[in-house]
């Protein structure tokens, strides 16, 4: 048949449906278009192979990152693109995919190395995902180079080594400089307190026999004057080395992490308080505590720093009154210790864990470790501390430590 | 201390200063056995293995032993190990020294077998108090004699 035989109508609607036709396939060309561009412009190396490993098509950030044009790689096995072993072993894998269908890669992804055309090696994050056509299955991989994530995660690693490293170098130097100093400082004090012993006796003959008074002067108050600073300085000196000592043990004692029963432990603590709160004349009250994960000996350690710090800084104007109290929160355990003392103003909050910081050095005793001890305990524990207070109102200290398992919510 | 027989006292210290405090506080315990002190532990344990040049140890002499844990070179502990490993110098009482109360440290001691372990608190009336009842102890210890090595 003709078009001479076709109506005018006829020829119309013919020509209506080829016009159909070849927009559809021209809309079919942009689509296909529009994917290959998004593919050649991808970040993402994208590589595609056939089931046997042969490469079927390498977009351009592949091209970049292998070093090699599409060309050259298209109609190869892919395995060119990987490093021994992993080249001698790819068909093997393939073949038992194949088979097995058992995936290392495939519809996984991991870290793998890939080899440049040059032969230089790289680390690269390979995700391979498998598209089953009617008549064969190709698959697809998307790759990226991780050189400088790879690098990132070793600087880090190394990083955190080296602190490692230096922290326990740090606590070497406080352990052994706390030791060994102490050596020369039994010296000083025993051979003073020698010298204190001679200056006596020799007082002793001399007020028999003569009557000197510069002499007199000299070994009744000069002399024993001196003895006594050097004395209170070894003593001070003392105490801080014991304190040192004592920090530095801490981070290498062994913990045992068990559950605890808090409420037993803080009343054990109230009983052996007892006498330092009615010096004090103060009033302790504990509320239920939940249990937590911690090591008993360090644990109780830090309730009673925080229990000394709360009974030793009462105001004077008002009876102490201490609250210890706790509550669940977000899977851990919170507990309080509450004082109405003197409270700490807001510029010392930051410094009172410090070591050896002292905020009222004159007018209580005390070493200057309780909340730094109590600090280093419980950041060994997945512990936390941190304060509330209003100067002249009072303090709270809170610490935070993991629930034990098995405890009700809400309890 | 009329009962007391001639015991040597060899201490092992490499601070002498704290060889003096140590000699006169045993002086004023009473004490007044004779002394022998060693700057460390090497030279000690060629006293008592009678290595080297003199003085060696008399075989007819009974012995009792302080020692400073922290030396140069050959510390305290190492001594003790040495003392307690030989069949015959096993026997003489070992009384350890030192600055620290680090429990670790005062286990492995008496796990080699020392007879007592003494710390040298900072303050001298401890101290010397320890001394004391240290001198106590060795007027009241019985301490063997040792035969000649071979």
């Amino acid at each position: 048949m003709s078009y001479e035989d076709l109506t005018k109508v006829e020829l119309i609607e013919r020509l209506k449906a080829l016009e159909r036709t070849s927009s559809s396939q021209t809309a079919f060309h942009d689509s296909e278009e529009r994917l290959r561009a998004i593919l050649e412009t991808a970040v993402e190396g994208i590589i595609t192979i056939d089931e046997r490993g042969i490469v079927e098509s390498m977009n351009r950030a592949a091209e970049k990152l292998f070093g090699y044009s599409a060309a050259e790689v298209i109609g190869k096995n892919v395995s060119i693109l990987m490093p021994s072993p992993y080249r001698e072993q790819h068909d093997g894998y393939l073949h038992n995919y194949r088979h097995t269908g058992q995936a290392k890669i495939i519809g996984i992804g991991r870290e793998v190395v890939g080899q440049r055309k040059d032969g230089t090696v790289f680390p690269m994050d390979l995700a391979v995902s498998e598209v089953k056509l009617v008549d064969k299955r190709v698959f697809t991989g998307f790759v990226r180079d991780i050189t400088e994530r790879k690098r990132a995660e070793q600087r880090l690693a190394e990083l955190a080594n080296t602190l490692a490293e230096k922290n326990k170098e740090l606590e070497t130097v406080v352990y052994v400089a706390s030791h060994d100093l102490r050596s020369p400082l039994v010296n000083v004090q025993g051979f003073s307190k020698e010298l204190a012993r001679a200056c006596e006796r020799v007082r002793e003959i001399l007020g028999k026999a003569h009557d000197q008074p510069e002499l007199k002067a000299l070994l009744s108050s000069d002399v024993p004057e001196a003895i006594e600073f050097i004395q209170a300085g070894v003593a001070k000196m003392d105490a801080l080395l014991s304190g040192f000592l004592r920090f530095s043990r801490l981070g290498r004692a062994a913990i045992s992490i068990e559950p605890l029963d808090m409420n037993n432990m803080l009343s054990k603590i109230a009983q052996s308080i007892e006498f330092q709160l009615k010096q004090a004349g103060a009033k302790l009250q504990i509320g239920e505590l939940p249990r937590c994960m911690g090591d008993a000996m360090q644990i109780n350690q830090v309730f009673s720093n925080l229990l000394d710090n709360a009974i030793k800084y009462v105001d004077p104007k008002r009876p102490g009154l201490v609250t210890v109290s706790g509550r669940f929160e977000n899977g851990r355990a919170i507990y309080s210790v509450h004082d109405n003392g003197i409270g700490i103003a807001k510029e010392h909050q930051g410094k009172v864990f410090e070591i050896f910081h002292r905020l009222n050095p004159g007018s209580t005793p005390g070493e200057g470790l309780g909340l730094t001890i109590a600090q280093k305990i419980l950041e060994r524990q997945d512990g936390k501390i941190w304060l509330e207070s209003e100067s002249g109102k009072g303090s709270t200290f809170f610490v935070s430590l993991p629930t034990a398992p098995g405890v009700r919510k809400g309890k | 201390m009329s009962n007391t027989r001639q015991v040597v006292i060899l201490i092992a210290e490499d601070d002498i200063g704290h060889a003096r405090l140590i000699e006169k506080n045993l002086a004023r315990a009473g004490l007044n056995n004779p002394i022998i002190r060693f700057e460390n532990g090497q030279t000690i344990l060629d006293f008592l293995f009678r290595r080297g040049g003199p003085p060696k140890r008399n075989t007819d002499t009974p012995y009792l032993l302080l020692l400073d844990i922290r030396m140069p070179q050959v510390d305290g502990a190492e001594v003790l190990r040495q003392v307690k490993e030989d069949k015959e110098l096993r026997k003489i009482p070992v009384i350890m020294l030192t600055t620290t109360n680090d429990p670790r440290e005062v286990e492995r001691c008496h796990a080699l077998g020392c007879s007592s372990y003494i710390v040298k608190p900072v303050d001298y009336d401890k101290f010397a108090d320890g001394i004391k009842n240290l001198g106590l102890f060795i007027s009241l210890v019985e301490v063997p004699q040792i035969s000649a090595k071979d």
